[in-house]
């Protein structure tokens, strides 16, 4: 029997096309990934959102708004605040009338506007890209010519209102500029609440001033951290490992072509070397085995190498549990190897098929970029029995568990379900290998 | 004729080819298109993202928090035990989870009182996409404005929360601005991005089969010996590469218009149209590189593995999986010197063309005209190689 597995390794290595472009698809697609990624991997830094401000007198009369997106825009921060304590002064300065007299409700809600715009400023991150237009109807153009997503409009009561180009409706961008207005109407909406219910906060307010802002008691509290992010995972979760996953998945189900063809060889219907070495006088148990583990051995080494050059040259972050990965990769070549070989007892198909099927498979696995990943979880999500009889999404998952999980169960159930699926193959095919079959 | 008819009848013969690559890969097209969603572009959309909360407190703070976490977010379901958070990290269920420990509510309003350091709440936040981070920005905004109350209004936690609530609820108005014209429903443009893989794939598996075939030497020979002039028989062979790529374009784009066209084709037949010429010319290049393939006289097991890698080279390349914009500059760079970049560019603009004139809808052309270069391009350095091979 080893000369039989012996001769099955160096008969498939010898068809050198089959050996060398699953592992350089890997290695070129792993290369492909890296170059892609590499700039995605602080992903995090934000990029400001370009958007049209129409700058008309209406803009020129909010003066809070305009230090508000001053400084969201990142627009000299010094000259931003130092128009925002001018507000904040006049705030005082009319909330000290206020006390005296009568107030006019246009001071009283500039007032407001101007803390709002100092309590909106709590980040020196430049979140908006402003482009400026003079008129409504310049900035309509500018959209309608595909310069600009989105402008804002600010009416005669100082209130913005942002325009959606169709084409940006619905966007995460459109969503940052949204949520920010939103932010400034609902500070200016609640400081004009509490200027008028609260006296404490009117008496806060004016004892603000350029010198002291710094040291408010505002700055105090609003400087706080609010949230605080968990490390909830064993291993940090990183956006580009999932590509890598799916890719290796993809590999392990391009190795099924070893044993399909391995298995082939050993038909009848294979011509007559086939036909040669069904009639030979060893048991017929020993030469399907043998083919079988010769073709797991190549799988094996493919896919072994495939990994090691994402671990060590692309420098992959499997979760640093490398040994138990490799438990993994054996396992999954098992199952492929024996899915292969069940394939491979049917002599119409040919052996491309492995591709596509590796293809297909790796749709439900997430390759295919962000909206196929979507796809995926949600079938994972809605459908969890159909993702798990996904040879490929088990073999992804594998990796998946060692790096997120603290426990090993995840990783265990994994490779039950594939040596599950190995063994349920492994015995259809060696059923439809038996001699008598043919 | 009869050499294309021959032609015809081997790309019939290999029909497992187009059944697998063309039909398996385009219906994937489908199911990755199908979720896009298709809202009346007049109407605002939301971006919201999955959000889940993990209440340990039970306050009347930590009511409005999930109050409002609930209304700006697509609430999931997700149990308080590590595993469960482990197992929704890992697979994105939620890329917003907030937990608010024992006591927040209390040591809330106590540091509302005294001014002292604020409790946190623990977050977890998605790696893919910024969406769980604009809800942390905005849930702080919440808790500040709940805090500002509790300390200046005089307000306990029911109070602070019920004013808070009526503050949040105010929000900036957000229109769609009019353009002259329709953008072409999203459903279609994800479908047709995602075609970049199957046209490729199919296209330059069967072109490169048929001409491994007929490239067979015995083939060769009987043909050499046939009663035909060599350019006759060149163009023939050729026809028949097109029609196969012709075949495949129709079917891709046959299935995109019944299942996802919608109204687009009578509101915006234009962008349709150019996004339909801008396919045509990248299923040509797939056919020249098939050619290609052929010429080189690749075995099919090579041609199915460049058609694959081809295939997803060209998809990342073009922008359509993963914007472009998101990649390191080099790889823009790069992009410019393949096909599918100048497609891309012609289809994806072409979908959300704002107003149909000569000036917007003539430099699109220009793209799909590029692409088309491409494919001849490449044609041309093929017949170059099968002289030299031949020779």
């Amino acid at each position: 029997m080893l000369s039989i597995i012996k001769y099955t390794v160096i008969s498939l290595l010898r068809e050198k096309a089959n050996i060398i472009w699953p592992i350089l698809f890997v290695i070129f697609m792993s290369c492909l990934f890296y170059v892609m990624f590499s700039g995605m991997e602080n992903a995090e830094t934000y990029t400001a959102q370009q958007v049209g401000i129409v700058k008309d007198q209406n803009f020129e009369n909010a003066m809070p708004f305009v230090s508000m997106i001053d400084s969201v825009s990142g627009r000299s921060s010094n000259a931003a605040s130092e128009e925002g304590s001018a507000a904040v002064g006049e705030s005082s300065d009319s909330t000290k009338a206020s006390s005296e007299a009568q107030p006019t409700e246009g001071t009283a809600s500039q007032s407001a506007e101007g803390a709002a715009s100092q309590l909106t400023d709590d980040s020196e991150a430049k979140i908006i890209d402003p482009v400026w237009y003079e008129s409504v109807d310049a900035a309509q153009e500018a959209l309608q010519d595909s310069q600009i997503d989105s402008y804002i409009v600010v009416d005669s009561s100082g209130t913005p209102t942002l325009y959606v180009s169709p084409k940006a409706n619905g966007s995460i961008g459109t969503e940052v500029i949204s949520s920010m207005l939103d932010s400034y109407v609902q500070t200016y909406s609640q400081v004009n609440t509490l200027m008028s219910t609260s006296p404490e906060f009117v008496s806060m307010l004016s004892g603000l001033s350029y010198d002291n802002f710094e040291n408010s008691e505002i700055m105090k509290w609003s400087a706080n951290q609010w949230t605080q992010d968990l490390a909830i995972t064993n291993h940090a979760p990183d956006s580009s490992a999932r590509y890598y996953f799916a890719l290796l998945a993809m590999a392990c189900g391009m190795a099924m072509s070893f044993s399909m063809m391995a298995a082939k060889s050993v038909q009848p219907s294979d011509g007559s070397l086939g036909a040669r070495r069904t009639m030979a006088s060893i048991p017929r148990s020993k030469v399907i085995l043998g083919v079988l583990v010769g073709s797991w051995i190549c799988a094996f080494c493919s896919l072994m190498i495939s990994f090691l050059f994402m671990r060590y040259v692309i420098s992959v972050d499997f979760g640093g549990r490398d040994g138990l990965c490799i438990v993994g990769i054996a396992v999954a070549s098992a199952m492929s190897c024996s899915i292969g070989a069940f394939l491979g007892t049917f002599p119409k198909i040919p052996v491309a098929i492995v591709a596509a099927i590796s293809c297909l498979l790796c749709l439900f696995v997430g390759l295919y970029g962000p909206a196929a990943q979507s796809l995926a979880d949600y079938i994972t999500q809605s459908a969890p029995v159909l993702q798990s009889i996904n040879p490929l999404w088990q073999t992804t998952n594998l990796f998946y568990s060692l790096m997120y999980y603290d426990t090993l169960a995840p990783f265990g159930g994994s490779c039950m379900a594939l040596i599950v699926m190995a063994v349920v193959f492994m015995a259809a095919a060696i059923v439809r290998m038996r001699r008598q079959m043919v | 004729m009869s050499v294309f008819k021959t032609a015809m009848r081997i790309v019939w013969g290999h029909r497992t080819y187009l059944l697998i690559y063309l039909l398996l890969l385009s219906l994937m097209g489908v199911a990755v298109a199908a979720p896009s969603s298709d809202e009346a572009s007049t109407t605002v959309k939301r971006n919201l993202p999955t959000a889940a909360v993990i209440d340990r407190d039970g306050s009347v703070i930590s009511q409005g928090v999930c109050g409002y976490i609930a209304d700006n977010s697509t609430l999931v379901e997700i149990l308080d035990d590590t595993m469960a958070l482990q197992d929704a990290t890992a697979k994105d269920t939620a890329s917003y989870i907030v937990i608010i420990p024992q006591g927040y509510g209390e040591s809330f309003m106590e540091s509302a009182a005294t001014c002292s350091e604020v409790p946190k709440l623990q977050t977890v936040i998605s790696y893919s996409g910024a969406s769980g981070y604009l809800m942390d920005v905005k849930v702080t905004q919440y808790l500040k404005t709940a805090y500002e109350y509790a300390r200046y209004g005089n307000a306990d936690q029911a109070q602070a929360i019920a004013k808070t609530n009526d503050t949040v609820s105010h929000t900036a108005n957000v229109e769609v601005a009019y353009t002259e014209a329709q953008p072409v429903l999203e459903s279609f443009k994800a479908y047709g991005e995602f075609s970049v893989y199957p046209l490729f794939a199919s296209i330059t598996v069967c072109v490169s089969l048929l001409m491994l075939k007929l490239n067979d030497k015995p083939v060769k020979s009987r043909m050499f010996y046939s009663p035909l002039s060599g350019v006759g028989r060149s163009i023939m062979q050729f026809l028949a590469c097109l029609m196969v790529g012709i075949i495949c374009w129709a079917w891709i784009v046959v299935l995109g218009l019944l299942l996802f066209a919608g109204d687009s084709l009578a509101t915006s037949p234009v962008q349709v149209g150019v996004m339909l010429l801008s396919l045509l010319a990248y299923s040509l290049v797939s056919v020249s590189i098939g050619f290609l393939i052929g010429q080189l006289g690749a075995s099919e097991s090579v041609s199915n593995v460049v058609a694959n890698i081809g295939g997803m080279v060209m998809a990342f390349f073009s922008g359509v999986w993963i914007p472009l914009s998101m990649m390191p500059s080099g790889v823009l760079e790069v992009s410019k010197f393949l096909p599918c970049y100048w497609f891309a560019n012609a289809f994806e603009n072409a979908a959300s063309l704002p107003s149909v004139t000569m000036d917007s809808v003539a430099p699109l052309m220009g793209n799909v005209g590029i692409c088309l270069l491409f494919g001849v391009a490449i044609f041309a350095v093929s017949l170059v190689i099968g002289k030299v091979r031949e020779s």
